[in-house]
């Protein structure tokens, strides 16, 4: 019985006792086992269940630290999934995103411990999607939905967990990002004028997949207001060009659009390397304005942007094969390449709304696109 | 820290510099390591935006810390 009156635990009911969960929860929070949220307390049992789910042996290393000696093994990261709140049959997503994030490389390089404060971003594709509830419509940055809410947070957990990367101790963060607690989102296939993200990267139509990007922040653009697409995508790139992204030399982003600005492309035929194309082209700054934020040259070691007077300063690339940046108007490439744009499409249909999701370092390359085991 | 543990375990002498607000991360990498008691010099924050005077300042103000970090005796 509890204080409210209400039988639980003994009554052979099957519902438990809130003490007792209580207790539990208490418990991980007194080892430093969570990230500020209750955790699911996990038992051999449930551990078992989350492991029953791939081929590979719980000593297996999904992801290793050295400069932190430390690694993660298939059951630290099945046991943070289980705390995470996961069901079993999610693990193999959170597996697959543990190998895209290991692919991408920013992981090894300490990212996680950065005062920049980056987040994971996973995309999923695929019929997976389906099987295991991820949402890719509607409030699909948000709560409400269990996979994506527990996909993303198992990452976090295990990185708490397994390696130690704890506010204001390893992980040094200066604010962080609401992203960290997690983020995970499904691409809305089914209201896509396009093929899915996998299938430009060869990747079969049907194939469950993920995707993990490291970003630093998710950015609305509001854009209710126009038909013309090169007006909107203008939009798009003048929130890709903002200044106070423009920590390196150049930037990168993932476009993602809501099934009304696809269609609204689509239709007037606009295809994703078009998008690229245009976006790389108008995401820029007049060499004035950047010197006006003192982010006008780059640090010869670094590459960071600096002001012109710094020690270190010397010209960005665009000074060096376009002389005509180099003056107040002069205009200042902020994505290297068409390449450093990728374009998803998730959220309702219902509204002009999208968001550019600010992708970590420069890119180019590929995407790391996963394949989820079992399809 | 990493890198100047490294450096010392490889036989190099070695000093990190850290600012103050990195302590506590400093230890903790520090006792990843394996070395909990590795010496380092903290020093105020900001270093990223200071003047290249302010730099060879903060230097002077340093360098007996890192000497005898170091060893080294003037």
């Amino acid at each position: 019985m509890t204080t409210t009156g209400v039988p639980v635990g003994s009554d052979g009911g099957g519902v438990p006792d809130p003490a007792a969960v209580q207790d539990a929860i208490e418990y991980c929070y007194e080892r430093g086992w969570t990230d500020g949220l209750p955790v699911v307390p996990c038992d051999q049992a449930l551990l078992d269940r989350f492991l029953a789910q791939t081929d590979r042996g719980p000593d297996d290393v999904v992801f290793a630290m050295p400069h932190l000696n430390r690694h993660c093994t298939v059951r630290l990261a099945a046991l943070n999934a289980a705390m995470a709140g996961c069901r079993p049959e999610y693990f193999p997503v959170v597996l697959a995103a543990w190998d895209s994030l290991a692919a991408e490389g920013y992981l090894a390089k300490g990212i996680w411990q950065s005062t920049t404060g980056t987040a994971p971003m996973l995309v999923v594709n695929g019929p997976v999607r389906e099987r295991i509830g991820l949402n890719s419509r509607g409030n699909v940055f948000g709560p409400g939905f269990r996979a994506n809410a527990t996909i993303g947070r198992a990452l976090r957990l295990t990185a708490l967990n397994a390696f130690g990367l704890r506010p204001r101790e390893l992980d040094q963060a200066t604010q962080g990002t609401p992203a960290k607690y997690t983020l995970c989102v499904a691409e809305n296939e089914e209201e896509s004028p396009w093929a899915p993200l996998p299938a430009e990267y060869g990747f079969a139509a049907g194939e469950s997949t993920v995707t993990a990007m490291t970003i630093r922040s998710v950015v609305h653009v509001e854009a209710r207001h126009t038909g013309v697409p090169e007006q909107l995508l203008r939009d798009f790139a003048d929130t890709v060009a903002r200044t106070g992204a423009l920590l390196h030399e150049t930037i990168s982003a993932c476009l993602v659009l809501s099934p009304e600005h696809a269609h609204l492309l689509a239709g007037a035929g606009w295809d994703k390397p078009r998008i690229r194309e245009f976006v790389h082209g108008a995401a820029v700054r007049s060499r004035a304005g950047l010197d006006r934020v003192g982010k006008g040259s780059v640090s010869r070691k670094s590459r960071w942007r600096v002001p012109a007077d710094h020690p270190d300063a010397v010209p960005d690339r665009e000074a060096e094969i376009d002389p005509d940046s180099t003056v107040g108007d002069g205009r200042v490439h902020v994505l290297r390449s068409p390449e450093t744009v990728l374009v998803v499409v998730a959220g309702a249909s219902n509204s002009g709304v999208s968001a550019v999701v600010e992708t970590f370092g420069p890119r180019g390359d590929s995407p790391c696109v996963v394949p989820v085991p079992g399809g | 820290m990493a890198d100047g543990i490294l450096l010392e375990r490889g036989g190099i002498p070695a000093v990190s510099i850290c600012t103050e607000p990195f302590k506590i991360p400093a230890d903790a990498m520090a006792r990843a390591y394996g070395f909990p008691g590795f010496q380092y010099l903290l020093t105020p924050h900001p270093v990223a935006s200071l003047t290249l005077v302010e730099v060879r300042e903060r230097v002077v103000q340093m360098t007996p810390r890192i000497l005898e970090i170091l060893g080294v005796e003037e």
